[in-house]
């Protein structure tokens, strides 16, 4: 299972309280884009989408706040090895 | 050329969170009506008719006293009819208008009673908006108010959900103003929220010309004047100086348990006015609910965590 980038888009677009296009870049919830409750569907999203369960301490918007950022953790956890430091 | 109406009243009704502040102030730009901020006068009315059931069925109150005293029923409510009348007719004078219009946010709750009083006397504006934005924001409107409205107040005894409240309390209000729109017929005018804030021009010259007023072009942008703040209103009130759609649809951000919940309650009369219903596909499992608030708390944490960063 994986998670597609126009899933993704298209499921974060729902979530937008506005209509601002989301680009890769664009800061999600730390600029209030998207709210906190989106950020749980969020993580179900990827959870169900990838079939992996998301360890607390990886909840964070490091991990989040962008659609780049959520491509990156989600291929991280796909390969570990691939981006450990 | 619209006929004028022969009566002076108008009455927004719509439950709170509706739009119906945005609407009064869109009417109060026109040059012959006053809208001005809350004055609860119809529910006062409506509230001074309450009665109290007690022993045999017996309902006691205002009217049922006086009326064991020899005064007609139809006396007091004409009395509590101009009461109104002539402190909003002459409120209207005083500003060189000749109609006005009342707007409290609670009369939804109240129609029965106040249509009891003022009889033909109003011509009525109802306002809808989809449920579940409804909800959403009537909870941020108590919380800033610190309060709940006594209308309200039983509805959350009764749920513990604050959103579940307003849920019922919702399908409740739209229900009597169905039932209201069938025994009044033409005296009610709908309005839309959403075709309001996405077509304010063709919604209001309808509305216009139901009410038998001029519409002019200038309209939309004196009802939206920051300047002009007159009486009551909540803390949303004048805070508006443009009309927009973003408050449209914000219930889609509301997590998939929360749009589970509320659209049992809410679907059937969202659908029955033409609203999207919310989905209420997806799991109930235990597990998965359990997992959803489990990750409540993280998320909370790290928004926090980030504004502590910022």
């Amino acid at each position: 299972m994986s998670l597609s980038r126009d899933k993704l888009y298209e499921f974060l677009q729902e979530k937008a309280l506005s209509d601002t296009a989301i680009e890769e870049e664009t800061p999600l919830f730390s600029s209030s884009l998207i709210d906190s409750f989106a950020l749980v569907d969020l993580i179900l999203f990827i959870e169900q989408s990838c079939g992996v369960k998301i360890a607390p301490f990886d909840v964070n918007l490091d991990n989040f706040d962008s659609v780049a950022k959520i491509l990156q953790f989600v291929e991280s956890r796909a390969n570990p090895s691939s981006t450990s430091s | 050329m619209p006929t004028a109406h022969k009566q002076p009243g108008i009455a927004i009704v719509g439950f709170p969170r509706s739009g119906t502040t945005l609407l009064r102030r869109l009417l109060d730009a026109h040059p012959q009506i006053d809208a001005p901020g809350e004055t609860y006068l119809l529910s006062s009315c409506a509230r001074f008719l309450e009665t109290r059931r007690v022993v045999d069925g017996v309902q006691v109150g205002a009217l049922s006293g006086v009326s064991m005293l020899g005064v007609e029923e139809q006396e007091i409510l004409g009395r509590l009819r101009r009461l109104v009348t002539e402190i909003r007719g002459a409120r209207a004078a005083m500003i060189g208008k000749r109609r006005w219009v009342e707007k409290t946010a609670i009369d939804a709750f109240h129609l029965d009673a106040i249509a009891k009083v003022f009889g033909d006397e109003l011509q009525f504006v109802a306002m809808i908006r989809h449920g579940a934005d409804v909800c959403m924001s009537t909870q941020e409107w108590c919380a800033q108010a610190e309060s709940y409205p006594r209308e309200l107040h039983r509805y959350v005894q009764q749920y513990l959900q604050p959103l579940v409240a307003f849920a019922h309390a919702w399908v409740d209000s739209i229900a009597s103003l169905e039932r209201f729109r069938e025994r009044r017929g033409d005296a009610v005018h709908l309005v839309r929220y959403e075709e309001l804030v996405t077509e304010p021009t063709s919604v209001l010259r309808e509305l216009f010309e139901f009410l038998g007023e001029s519409w002019d072009d200038e309209i939309v942008a004196r009802g939206l004047d920051p300047q002009k703040i007159d009486g009551f209103g909540d803390w949303k009130a004048y805070e508006r100086v443009s009309i927009d759609a973003n408050s449209v649809g914000r219930w889609r951000t509301l997590s998939q348990g929360t749009l589970r919940q509320l659209g049992e309650i809410l679907n059937p009369t969202l659908e029955r006015l033409g609203y999207e219903p919310l989905n209420t596909s997806g799991s109930d499992d235990p597990a998965e609910t359990l997992r959803r608030y489990q990750l409540g708390l993280l998320a909370r944490s790290a928004m926090a965590a980030k504004k502590r960063d910022e």
